[in-house]
């Protein structure tokens, strides 16, 4: 908990509140982090859309190949960022054949909110596959087949018994994804350093200015990123507490 | 009212074949094996769950074995019940009449009347005794006013003094709504209180359809004789062309001499005495122990080198003054005898 905790309070303990205020009222910051929210958000939002149908099809469905395709899921988050930015921008360069395409239907990678957004679901995508597929897995699947023979559809018995109970599951691996995608850097800087997030414009003034500049900017993202995180388990954590903590089989 | 004929399901690593059977209408039916026969994947392929291979299933002369569990009018309650966590007990029973409403013939209200459940309704189901929840998923299921019931082993989860309540409840629901009804248990001793016809399991294969008295006392095979406790299993030998059981002639098997049989007694059938008994199959042996289970005694007697037991009552067991150690006479009636084959 000290090796925790001790570099958070002591980052707040020697930052100056008037060069805080200060930055709160800087525009680049406050762009950047707008930025970082924004993308990191749209980042999240695809991965949910895309992602919860495919972590219910691992958790439910035995197919060829599963196993493969499960550590490929994990593959972002073992090699490391800076080579997960050069391999999207190797991908998305408009001298190959995606790249050219996509620059025709209008998506251009380098230096704009798509890169960003891009570079962030890619390494933050596996948190929410296996949060999602291990939210579902949760669920007996006995209560699915019950709900099927009281005269619920598939879909039907997906949204009214297979989702109540694993959403908390799914909105911890979404706030989890979110986190990641803001604390992203490596394969953002390849990829899209403009416009700048939050991190890169922490890492640039530090390059240029030196600590005394980066670090008001870093706290004032710990501090947002600290309020959102907690929020977030706030609602998983409230209200209904059956949903998700159920036995299997109860 | 269910016909089913040669049924087979593959359900990696399991299999189920040749499946055959028909239930009539207003009939408890039970289907007996051990643990692993493939007793709820049967259940299951009934309530579409799980579609079969090969074979059909009629219900009521209308082929269902490729229709959906929601199209079918088959209820199913587990053995873990399976109540929906995060519904209260009244969502959960009338969870079917969100997509039922139209066809329910029992109100939901009458149901919970019927179970007398009606002060548990704004409760969660965690919050339930094992028998609470049986009585919901019983209400759940009977909500959405099934043609056919199945339990899956709906009393071995209870304390063994609410099973004999649980157990009437469902005779009382078969009867009094006149639902057909598709028990699966495990525990032999259910047969005789519940079923009139059984079916017994093994392996994924069906190895006897009868009353309990058939499966009981001739049973079909040397797995379901083990299986419905027929304890005294003795390889006959052949003499001649006769069979002899522990050198006693046996007659009757003269037709089938080139078949391999055991005799086989149900341990309640044999009697035990310290005088010779009036029975064409009955021998001298020596008492081996005798083991107290709970109302009746278990007696051993060692006849050469083959151990027959026999249930006794206490009071039997004064009388006739038996020791371990001591000669006796031990022997079944001609018509206790059964043959089962290898």
């Amino acid at each position: 908990m000290f090796f925790l905790l001790y570099p958070l309070l002591h980052a707040f303990w020697v930052t100056n509140p008037s060069i805080l205020a200060q930055t709160c009222r800087d525009r680049e910051v406050i762009n950047s982090l707008l930025t970082s929210f924004k993308t990191a958000s749209a980042a999240t939002s695809i991965a949910t859309v895309t992602g919860v149908p495919f972590a219910y099809l691992l958790a439910r469905r035995e197919f060829k190949g599963k196993k493969i395709v499960e550590g490929l899921i994990d593959l972002p988050v073992v090699i490391p960022h800076t080579v997960a930015g050069i391999i999207l921008l190797m991908a998305t360069s408009p001298y190959t054949w995606l790249g050219s395409f996509l620059k025709r239907a209008g998506l251009d990678f380098v230096g704009t909110c798509t890169g960003i957004t891009i570079a962030m679901l890619f390494v933050s995508f596996p948190f929410l596959l296996n949060a999602a597929r291990d939210a579902f897995a949760g669920v007996p699947v006995r209560l699915e087949f019950v709900a099927r023979t009281l005269g619920a559809g598939p879909l039907a018995v997906f949204f009214t018994v297979t989702l109540p109970l694993a959403w908390r599951g799914i909105l911890t691996g979404m706030i989890l994804t979110w986190a990641r995608a803001v604390s992203e850097f490596g394969a953002v800087i390849i990829l899209a350093y403009h416009p700048r997030t939050a991190p890169i414009l922490i890492y640039e003034r530090f390059e240029t200015y030196g600590l005394a500049y980066a670090q008001p900017i870093a706290v004032l993202l710990l501090l947002v990123s600290l309020f959102v995180f907690v929020l977030a388990r706030l609602v998983a954590g409230g209200k209904d507490s059956r949903a998700g903590s159920q036995q299997p089989g109860s | 009212m269910l016909e089913v004929s040669n049924l087979e399901v593959k359900l990696s690593p399991f299999t189920l074949r040749d499946i055959s059977f028909t239930v009539s209408e207003g009939e408890f039916f039970l289907i007996l094996g051990p643990s692993g026969a493939g007793k709820t994947v049967l259940l299951e392929t009934l309530a579409g769950i799980h579609y079969p291979r090969r074979g059909k299933i009629l219900l009521r002369g209308e082929d269902i074995t490729f229709v959906p569990p929601e199209k079918r009018p088959i209820g199913i309650v587990y053995q873990d019940y399976a109540l929906f966590p995060h519904l209260t007990v009244e969502e959960n029973i009338r969870y079917a009449l969100r997509f039922r409403r139209r066809e329910a013939n029992l109100s939901w209200r009458k149901l919970v009347d019927f179970l007398g459940i009606g002060h548990l309704l704004s409760r969660y189901p965690d919050t339930l005794s094992g028998g609470e929840k049986q009585r919901v998923a019983l209400a759940r299921a009977l909500a959405a006013s099934p043609r056919l019931l199945l339990l899956d082993e709906p009393l071995s989860a209870l304390d063994p003094n609410l099973r004999g309540e649980v157990g009437g409840e469902l005779m009382r629901l078969n009867r009094e709504l006149g639902l057909t009804v598709i028990m699966v248990t495990h525990d032999f001793s259910e047969v005789f209180s519940y079923g009139k016809r059984v079916a017994v399991l093994f392996g994924g294969r069906l190895a006897q359809v009868g009353t309990p008295g058939e499966v009981f006392r001739k049973p079909a095979s040397l797995e379901v004789a083990k299986f419905v406790g027929m304890e005294n299993l003795i390889p006959l030998e052949r003499e001649g062309s006769s069979w002899l059981l522990l050198g006693r002639r046996v007659n009757f098997v003269q037709n089938f001499p080139e078949e391999k049989f055991f005799a086989g007694a149900r341990p309640e059938d044999v009697r035990v005495s310290r005088f010779p008994l009036p029975f064409p199959y009955s021998w001298e042996g020596e008492v081996m122990g005798m083991v107290n289970t709970g109302g009746m005694f278990k007696v051993e007697v060692k006849v050469g080198v083959i151990k027959l037991k026999a249930y006794l009552t206490g009071h039997q067991v004064v009388e006739e003054g038996l020791r371990a150690g001591e000669k006796v006479y031990i022997g079944f009636a001609a018509e206790h005898l059964c043959l089962v084959k290898a």
